[in-house]
């Protein structure tokens, strides 16, 4: 869930924000009846959907483990989660570099610090954590101990809010790559505000890969440089609470903006904001309003389209392992209702239901390994 | 004609479907339709899929499956995409709105299926948000149907699961389609029990039957064979009886075999004889009668002989060098003649007195008759051909006497089983009590009288072969108290009949009743004289015991007895 904080705060000091006077309400989630969900911005709503039971495809639709249900918590809401019955407080994972290195302290057992701000430092929350959310992939590794199940297929793009100044609508890699690096700073005549999702996020580290951009070239506004930092497919406003601003540019996930359109996901768009595409004469989707579709043209882009993860550790869905969990193995299986499934020939696969919230078929099927994120 | 009346309805003009009132039970349902209510109180039904290949899974009613295959299910078995429960007709229902749609699964009683999620054994969120606004494609693995499942696959047995649409938060059903599942404990394996559908109406194919006779024209006595040949309208196999007719009798019935019935009847009369033959209706096949066929018969004609040779055309030159002989094992006289006769036919004739034989063609220089009908002795042998002229003649000498015409039947006769009626039980047997009280005494004329009934006891007398008849003898003893004694006189017995049953049983003479304070034991009860047999007798007696003056108060105690004994 997003809050809107009441206070603005100071940020010239560059200091992270405290807790103090954040209207941080008592408001719990319930724990989950089994397996835990955190990670990524990107596919929280179409894991919403999954994990609680969703009729947006016509039929209902909910992956269950054997016959309990799983509980999937959102990148953002409050600052801290309990997940489990009897389980710790602990830090929300916020994106998918959070979710993953929450899932590897959960098998692990090293103490374990979100990504989000005022959240409770080298919390231990071993076995708190089962399968993560990754918009982003990993380095492939033989025997490690991860494995990254391929969900949907997904493609990056990017949000503007330059209204009806048509170079905005499409920007080139090029341009984008200098929008990101603070070295060109108009387009279409008018000064752009470049804007990255929050660190974390696999959005953000999938954007800057594909525009050719690295952590280290990109100068924030808290470093002296233009780049302002927002929520990963949030359009509203930035991470610190102000709005979103006009003439800016940010990652926006296609199947993020299907989503938001259809009504499948929670509607974070800002006023007049409006998607545009790296790729002269193919947008990366197709109708408008909740008639809005993925478009396989722009998808199937090797540069653009991104194959998204649900990660989950490898021993406990390996049959034979002293660790393997045939429930958890069965929730994230390829079967019709299961996370795992990417058909979507009947109204009650799953993969059905990932084509209205804005994902087609990954491009890569097979799933692989790769190590714990540290 | 046998047609379904739900047919006959649809048959009848332009009937619109579906205008009842949403949810009532399917009006005009045609063959195959889903029956709604089903037997079990379901509105309607819904078959089963594959959720992953989108084939259907429910034609062998006898497959088992596992916990976690991944079904779904839909309205009807040919549309996976049927919703369950649409708008506008809302077959499960009706014109009761819902706020909630849950699969459940339930005991097999109307209480726990109407009790909602309170008396549900388990249940999980479904929706009606298919384009029809129906249930699309709900998911109908069995471990989707909540928590619930692991105990009711713990426990196994039968139960009802499906789709209900409720009020009240899921407490309240206002409608359901259901079926029977039946669940292995342990290993959560199961089968489901078939969907009731509308039967076919059986239509009654119509027949043509044409008959043939062979021949149609013969001599009286001689049979003709009648065949019947029975076609379906529509080519299918004609399976019934054909019932054939001369004029208006029948002839009897014959099964159809491949489309033909026959039946061979003798003509025994001259005349013309017209016979027909009918397909009799049944279930499946409609009636149909032949056209009629005339068979002619005719008195068979008496061929007379041609004329013979005279005796004396019977001379040196026109032996043509024939010879003759006779042979006594088959009676039968041999004419051996020149072989340029082979082949060709002859009046063949033997002499004494002419007798004509026959016409046979010469075979290997020989013609061979039977002569079993002459006498001993010589006789001519000769033939002629067709104008008269003698070809051959010779003689031969029969050893034996004439043979007289004859045939023989066997006759076969049954004899019934010899029998003989045999004598049957003969006993005394009591249908009452063993001790009799006789209570409440009354004082009459200053005597204490106390009267009671003596119970049902049964004489069986079956000696329906000896019948040595019988006597029913009573003993009674002194009636005692103590020290005190009053006598068997004081004991009268009236004897009454209950029951006398028996066929060819005689009814017994009943003794004179004994009476209180004067009788005399012992004494028949009942007599049956000789030469009869009483079958089955129940009786009962009346009894009065009066006590002389003078004897004091109590109960007195006596032992009576009945014999039966034979004459």
């Amino acid at each position: 869930m997003k809050f809107n904080r009441p206070l603005a705060l100071s940020v010239a000091a560059g200091m992270a924000i405290s807790a103090f006077g954040v209207a941080n309400t008592a408001f719990a989630e319930p724990v989950s009846q089994s397996y835990v969900v955190v990670g990524s911005d990107t596919l929280q709503d179409v894991l919403n959907g999954l994990a609680n039971g969703t009729s947006v495809s016509g039929a209902s639709v909910r992956s269950t483990a054997g016959t309990m249900a799983i509980g999937s918590f959102d990148a953002t809401g409050t600052t801290s989660i309990q997940t489990k019955p009897s389980g710790p407080r602990f830090g929300r994972p916020n994106g998918s570099g959070d979710g993953v290195k929450a899932l590897s302290r959960s098998i692990d057992g090293a103490p374990y610090t979100s990504a989000t701000v005022g959240s409770p430092a080298a919390v231990v929350i071993t076995g708190q954590v089962d399968i993560a959310r990754s918009s982003s992939g990993a380095t492939q590794v033989a025997d490690g101990a991860l494995r990254y199940i391929p969900f949907g297929r997904d493609a990056l793009s990017y949000a503007h809010s330059g209204g009806s100044n048509t170079a905005f609508d499409n920007i080139d890699q090029a341009t984008l790559k200098g929008l990101f690096e603070c070295t060109i700073t108009q387009v279409g005549g008018v000064t752009v505000a470049p804007v990255v999702p929050q660190s974390g996020s696999g959005t953000r580290k999938d954007w800057l890969s594909k525009i050719g951009v690295t952590e280290a070239s990109m100068p924030e506004v808290s470093e002296g440089g233009c780049v302002q930092v927002g929520q990963e497919h949030d359009t509203t406003t930035l991470s610190n609470g102000t709005p979103f601003p006009a003439n800016a540019v940010t990652a926006m996930s296609a199947a993020q903006w299907v989503a938001q359109n259809t009504g499948a996901g929670i509607n974070r768009i800002g006023a007049g904001v409006k998607i545009g595409s790296p790729v002269a004469g193919v947008l990366p989707t197709t109708g408008s309003g909740t008639a809005t579709a993925p478009n396989p043209a722009f998808y199937s882009n090797t540069t653009w389209g991104r194959d998204t993860y649900i990660v989950v550790e490898n021993a406990r869905v390996t049959v034979g392992d002293a660790k393997y969990d045939a429930n958890l193995a069965n929730v994230v299986s390829t079967a019709a209702t299961k996370l795992g499934n990417i058909t979507s020939s009947l109204p009650g696969q799953a993969g059905s239901v990932k084509k209205k919230y804005g994902f087609l078929a990954p491009t890569n099927t097979t799933p692989f390994r790769a190590a714990l994120a540290s | 004609m046998k047609t379904s009346s739900k047919l006959r309805a649809a048959l009848v003009g332009a009937l619109t479907l579906g205008l009842m009132a949403g949810g009532a039970a399917t009006a005009f349902a045609a063959p195959g339709d889903v029956l709604n209510p089903q037997a079990n109180g379901s509105k309607g039904s819904f078959f089963l899929w594959d959720a992953n290949t989108g084939d259907y899974v429910d034609g062998n009613t006898a497959r088992v499956y596992t916990r976690d295959e991944a079904l779904i299910a839909s309205a009807n078995s040919t549309d996976v995409l049927s919703e369950i429960n649409p708008a506008a007709t809302r077959p499960v229902t009706g014109a009761t709105s819902f706020t909630q749609v849950l699969r459940f699964i339930s005991a097999k009683t109307t209480a726990d299926l109407n009790g909602g999620t309170n008396t549900w054994k388990s249940w999980s969120v479904d929706s009606a948000a298919g384009p029809n606004g129906g249930t699309l494609t709900p998911d109908f693995t069995l471990d989707a149907f909540g928590a619930g499942v692991n105990d009711i696959v713990a426990a196994g047995g039968s139960y009802y699961y499906g789709v209900a649409y409720t009020i009240n938060n899921g407490v309240t059903p206002v409608g359901a389609v259901y079926r029977e599942i039946n669940i292995t404990a342990g290993s959560g394996n199961y089968t489901v029990s078939p969907v009731e559908v509308e039967a076919p109406a059986v239509v009654a194919v119509n027949t043509t039957t044409a008959l043939a006779a062979s021949p149609t024209s013969l001599d009286a006595g001689n049979t003709t064979t009648l065949t019947a040949t029975v076609a379906a309208a529509d080519a299918s196999t004609v399976v019934g009886n054909v019932e054939f007719f001369k004029g208006a009798d029948s002839l009897g019935s014959v099964a159809v075999s491949g489309g033909i019935a026959a039946k061979t009847v003798v003509v025994g009369t001259a005349g013309a004889h017209t016979y027909s033959a009918k397909f009799v209706a049944n279930a499946n096949f409609n009636a149909s009668t032949s056209a009629d066929v005339t068979v002619t018969a005719v008195v068979p004609a008496v061929v007379m002989p041609p004329m013979a040779p005279s005796d004396n055309a019977l001379n040196a030159s026109t032996a043509h060098g024939a010879t003759a002989s006779y042979n006594a094992t088959t009676h039968a006289a041999t004419l051996t003649v020149d072989a340029a006769n082979n082949g060709s036919t002859f009046h063949t004739f033997v002499y004494s007195t002419a007798t004509y034989l026959g016409d046979f063609a010469v075979a290997g220089g020989t013609i061979t008759a039977d002569v079993s009908m002459l006498d001993a002795g010589d006789h001519k042998m000769a033939i002629t051909n067709t104008i008269g002229d003698v070809v051959a003649w010779a003689t031969f000498t029969k050893t034996d006497a004439a043979i007289d015409p004859s045939f023989t039947k066997q006759i076969n006769a049954d004899v019934a089983n010899a029998q003989t009626p045999a004598d049957g039980e003969f006993s005394l047997t009591n249908l009452s009590g063993s001790v009799v009280n006789l209570t409440n005494p009354a004082l009459v004329n200053g005597q204490s009288v106390v009267s009671g009934e003596l119970g049902n006891f049964k004489v069986t007398d079956l000696r329906q072969v000896s019948k040595p008849g019988w006597d029913l003898s009573t003993t009674v003893a002194d009636f005692t108290k103590g020290g005190d004694t009053i006598a068997k006189s004081a004991l009268g017995i009236a004897p009454k009949v209950v029951s006398q049953a028996g066929s060819g049983a005689t009814a017994p003479t009943m003794g004179a009743a004994q009476v209180s304070g004067a009788a005399v034991y012992p004494w028949d009860f009942a007599e049956l004289a000789g030469s009869a047999f009483s079958g089955v007798s129940t009786y009962n007696a009346d009894l009065v015991f009066t006590a002389p003056a003078g004897k004091p108060a109590g109960t007195y105690s006596s032992t009576l007895t009945l014999t039966l004994i034979s004459k």
